[in-house]
């Protein structure tokens, strides 16, 4: 099985994104309530835009939008979507292994269902269109002084 | 009632989401980026687009959908049935996009789709 290394890419933003906002959010939801109480919206917008994990998890996500794009500009979305959805799998991997949660029987058949389907897609035909033939550097000049 | 219809919220807008960014996103088309003008230029053409603004809408839709359901039930209700759009998005890029859907993206997609109701339901 080939994936795309934009679609392993999207994967990686996307759950390491989710993963760092959990745990952001985890340890700022007691001032983030106390604040949201005393209705200081600002303070709240400061506490978020203050913190670093928090702030991470935000820009790995707008990275993640951006190669997702990208991606719908070249593939199937009847290929994007089932693809990235490994993402599930590595983010219930992660946060067993940095949040400390539990993976349970049926979890594990869940993971072991989304594994056999994203290879199911993945070499379903014609998932990702050949690319075109790279031009090496000599022609690409040459085509420049010939336009 | 109310979570049926933000569940329904989330799937619909999210799907509609996905189609109308990925018709744009293919209109546009060339989007690679070999040095700083390049970079405004897809910008510039990204920017431009209504359905580019439609897709982000309907997919913030979708995201506030999503916070309004947490907000009322539990992860374990609202991310199984979320799951459904798996199938929706595809009938919508077989119908819609006019994509080529073979039997084996199809049983994949259904797989995946059992496999994400299996990940968030609560036993």
């Amino acid at each position: 099985m080939r994936l795309h290394p934009l679609v392993l890419a999207s994967v990686a933003t996307n759950s390491m994104g989710n993963i760092l906002l959990t745990m952001a959010m985890k340890r700022l939801s007691p001032s983030l309530d106390t604040s949201f109480q005393a209705r200081r919206f600002v303070e709240m917008g400061l506490t978020v835009a203050t913190d670093p994990t928090f702030m991470s998890g935000v820009a790995l996500l707008a990275t993640f939008f951006v190669i997702f794009l990208t991606l719908l500009s070249k593939m199937d979305l009847s290929y994007v979507l089932p693809v990235t959805s490994v993402g599930y799998i590595i983010t219930a991997m992660l946060a067993a292994i940095l949040l400390g949660e539990k993976i349970s029987g049926p979890r594990w058949a869940g993971i072991a269902c989304i594994a056999l389907g994203v290879y199911l897609v993945a070499r379903s035909e014609q998932a990702v269109p050949s690319p075109a033939p790279r031009k090496t550097d000599l022609q690409a000049v040459e085509s420049e002084l010939s336009a | 009632m109310k979570i049926v219809l933000l569940i329904a919220g989330i799937i619909v807008f999210g799907t509609f989401g996905d189609l109308i960014l990925s018709h744009t996103m293919k209109r546009i088309g060339d989007l690679s980026v070999r040095n700083a003008r390049d970079l405004f230029s897809v910008i510039g053409r990204v920017a431009v687009a209504p359905g580019f603004f439609f897709g982000v809408a309907c997919m913030a839709a979708a995201f506030f959908s999503l916070l309004a359901a947490l907000s009322m039930a539990d992860v374990s209700l609202v991310e199984p049935a979320t799951s459904l759009s798996f199938v929706l998005n595809t009938i919508g890029a077989k119908f819609l996009l006019k994509e080529n859907v073979d039997r084996s993206r199809w049983t994949g997609t259904l797989l995946i789709t059992l496999g994400a109701y299996l990940l968030f339901i609560k036993y």
